[in-house]
């Protein structure tokens, strides 16, 4: 009886802790929902932007951002969004370079073009350099390329690293 | 037959705790076996906890600190590896001015040359190094390939070929790393862009990118197709024409200015890409 009581209360507790590995598996492999980092608040019509077209042009990526983008599940490659991507290209470099970088941004946003960047493990999204790297007249003593990165082009790469 | 099987067993089970009670009075915090241990994590790769180790073994040798040189030249090395120059260069440097004897001194100087040459202090490490070993001629040709080196790095190619053209070991390998070096593939951005506005992502197959270039040609192409219908189906009063045109130029030029982008990345990354193969050599061949 005792033998009995001993094995199925330790055929319960091996049950249930495969089943929560397995769980956890699923969760790892399958996100449903994917974390993303929240964005601050950042109204289109702040105060301090004075330039009328990049208020203009980042409040409309911040319409389709809140209202377009969030009825779909997360599509990009990147791990910085394209929208965020060119809302912040917009606001630092202006609108006509900001749109252009997110234009080319978004031609270069497709699979087979993944192997040109690294891949974080945690999202298993790719890590494009940061806005900076692609505006034109870029000052390379002051925003150099990382170098981390260079190296990891096509293979896993931690971003907190 | 019983008996004598429990005999065997009690037999078995008493040699075995006596075994496992002489293993038990290892004597762990011996200075020998502590630096045993400190090697045996060095070997392992696992450099913090080896420099850790060897400190310890430092604390309970009693011939410290008259022959301590090899354990900090031990300790500078494993900082070194786990690539913390700052702590390393101190105690190659903690060598270099107190053992003035030892016959680690050279090494100790090489090694603080490596360390500053990994950091990217290119023009300090050659100051050291040229000071030090122009007298000595033991080390000098291990210099000399440090000083060539910095100076690849610094892209200061004659001074390079001068330093390799005097006796220095692995000179066939050094001279192949000079070459690469001086003919790094590039790519002329102007050039890069006017394939583009030629012939849309033609920039992006000139910057060894034909993925991009393919999908930038089918998408420009498509939405300029599309506006073209639309213009011909309905005149210039064609929405969809406006719509897709719009795009369709936006791509465009968006294309061009992603491919003269993509060149001056190109080129920055073979520079990155010879540097870090430099900073291979110098963690493979300086250890």
């Amino acid at each position: 009886m005792v033998n009995t009581t001993i094995l199925l209360l330790s055929l319960t507790l091996l049950s249930s802790s495969e089943t929560e590995s397995r769980l956890d598996f699923l969760i790892r492999t399958n996100p449903i929902i994917e974390e993303r980092p929240d964005e601050p608040f950042h109204s289109p019509l702040d105060l301090k932007e004075t330039s009328e077209v990049k208020l203009a042009f980042s409040g409309l990526i911040r319409f389709y951002q809140i209202y377009i983008s969030s009825q779909d599940i997360p599509s990009c490659n990147f791990n910085l969004t394209c929208s965020r991507f060119m809302r912040k290209a917009i606001e630092e470099h202006g609108a006509f370079h900001g749109i252009l970088m997110g234009s080319d941004r978004l031609q270069r946003c497709f699979g087979p073009g993944r192997k040109y960047y690294p891949k974080d493990i945690k999202t298993g999204h790719v890590i494009d350099y940061p806005v900076e790297i692609y505006y034109i007249g870029r000052n390379k003593n002051e925003f150099p390329l990382p170098e981390d990165m260079c190296s990891h082009k096509g293979t896993v790469y931690k971003l907190d690293k | 037959m019983r008996h004598l099987m429990k005999t065997i067993l009690v037999i078995v089970l008493y040699l075995t705790l006596s075994l496992k009670g002489e293993e038990q009075s290892t004597e762990y915090f011996k200075p020998a076996n502590i630096r045993r241990f400190a090697d045996y994590l060095f070997g392992e790769e696992q450099y913090i906890k080896a420099a850790g180790e060897y400190g310890r073994y430092l604390f309970t040798e009693d011939s410290f600190p008259q022959n301590a040189d090899s354990i900090f030249f031990r300790i500078a090395l494993c900082y070194r590896l786990d690539k913390n120059y700052k702590n390393s260069i101190n105690y190659f440097r903690k060598i270099a001015d107190e053992y003035p004897e030892s016959p680690l001194l050279e090494d100790s100087y090489l090694e603080i040359g490596t360390c500053y040459s990994l950091q990217d202090s290119f023009e300090l490490s050659n100051k050291i190094l040229e000071s030090f070993f122009l007298e000595k001629p033991t080390e000098k040709s291990r210099a000399g390939e440090l000083i060539a080196l910095n100076h690849m790095q610094t892209k200061e190619w004659d001074k390079a070929r001068e330093f390799l053209n005097s006796p220095v070991s692995n000179k066939k390998q050094l001279f192949s790393l000079l070459e690469k070096g001086e003919n790094l593939p590039k790519k002329n951005k102007f050039a890069s862009g006017l394939f583009s506005a030629v012939i849309p992502g033609s920039g992006k197959f000139y910057c060894n990118r034909p993925a991009d270039g393919f999908h930038s040609f089918a998408t420009v192409s498509l939405t300029c197709w599309q506006a073209y219908e639309g213009f011909e189906e309905d005149g210039i009063h064609s929405v969809k024409g406006w719509i897709f045109g719009v795009f369709g130029g936006l791509f465009y030029l968006g294309n061009i200015y992603g491919s003269v982008v993509a060149a001056d990345i190109y080129n920055e990354e073979q520079e990155i890409m010879f540097k870090l193969s430099v900073k291979k050599y110098l963690n493979e061949n300086f250890k």
